[in-house]
């Protein structure tokens, strides 16, 4: 680490999990998951040395999100690309990881996945990145008001979508 | 009762704590008096729950080391050790290609382990839905360690108090 930036080695071992954490909920599985958070590290190391010392994590969420609305923008442009298109895309990594998701978890992973990408996001990088909301704002460029639109909108859908999973 | 979504809004910022000093003493006016307002508080605190009580998804153990390639895990920050772009690109794809293969060895397991479970939880074919609420209580007493903490928005009434989360 030198001058309070940490090396990108420093970032990928101690942030790998937070990266793929946040990369899961907004993909919704784990192969993309993968790629999100792999292109996410490979994005930290190409912009390593334009890092202001700050919310690092925020800094991070920041990263994994352009990758994620770069990687839905060019499925939207070919959308074959988001059909499965290996195996693992559509299964379970591991029986460890199916049980750790299972139940109530799996309902709210459904519901989070069905929300549009603007409220997605804000709502991931609210209460799964734990952002607050100058952060928020701050990656994905757009005013803290429309940011606190957006994460009432989406937890409004979850909670419809939820309250359907009740009944 | 219904409310606008300026009020809606203002909630889940409260509980978020983002709001500034007049607008939260302005909430707490009208939670204090209103108990269809503080039901809403409550269900959206439940929809806040949720998400924020999923289980943090773990990456499997191949995606730091096909970063980081063999040295994943050894005290090396000297710059020189950083994989080029190019490589990790290439670890990438080559770890995209095994994947299918884990994937197939997993779903053996997984399917395994789901009778089990499944023979396990659900032993006749009815299935009873709980209400939301419940499940949420479990959800994220499930997430905390079972550390069984109160409802916060419990203590609301009749007086409303701003709810503090870890932040």
């Amino acid at each position: 680490m030198t001058d309070g930036v940490p090396t990108w080695e420093t970032i990928a071992r101690d942030y790998g999990r937070f990266l793929y954490n946040v990369a899961y909920r907004l993909a919704g599985n784990d192969d993309d998951a993968q790629d999100l958070a792999q292109e996410a590290l490979l994005r930290v190391r190409r912009g390593l040395e334009r890092y202001e010392p700050r919310s690092l994590e925020g800094w991070l969420a920041r990263i994994v999100t352009n990758v994620f609305l770069d990687e839905m923008r060019r499925r939207r442009r070919r959308p074959t690309d988001a059909l499965p298109d290996d195996a693992d895309r559509v299964l379970p990594t591991s029986p460890a990881a199916d049980v750790a998701t299972s139940g109530f978890s799996d309902e709210v992973q459904s519901a989070l996945a069905g929300l549009p990408e603007e409220f997605r996001v804000a709502v991931v990088l609210c209460d799964v990145a734990d952002l607050q909301y100058h952060e928020i704002a701050e990656a994905t460029g757009v005013p803290v008001g429309t940011v606190r639109s957006r994460i009432h909108r989406g937890r409004q859908l979850l909670r419809a979508e939820l309250v359907g999973v009740e009944r | 009762m219904s409310f606008d979504d300026a009020t809606l809004e203002a909630l889940g910022a409260y509980l978020d704590d983002e709001l500034d000093d007049r607008e939260r003493a302005e909430i707490e006016t009208q939670l204090a008096q209103s108990d269809a307002l503080r039901a809403e508080l409550r269900a959206i605190e439940e929809v806040r729950t949720a998400v924020r009580a999923l289980p943090i998804r773990e990456a499997p153990t191949s995606f730091l080391d096909s970063v980081l390639g063999a040295g994943a895990g050894e005290e090396t920050p000297a710059a020189e050790s950083v994989p080029s772009v190019d490589e990790l690109a290439g670890r990438r794809r080559a770890g995209k290609q095994s994947r299918s293969w884990r994937a197939m060895s997993a779903l053996a397991g997984a399917a395994a382990a789901s009778i089990v479970i499944l023979a396990a939880l659900f032993p006749s074919e009815s299935t009873v839905r709980t209400p939301l609420a419940s499940m949420v209580r479990a959800h994220a007493a499930g997430a905390s360690g079972a550390s069984g903490g109160a409802d916060p928005v419990s203590v609301l009434a009749p007086v409303a108090q701003p709810v503090k989360f870890g932040r």
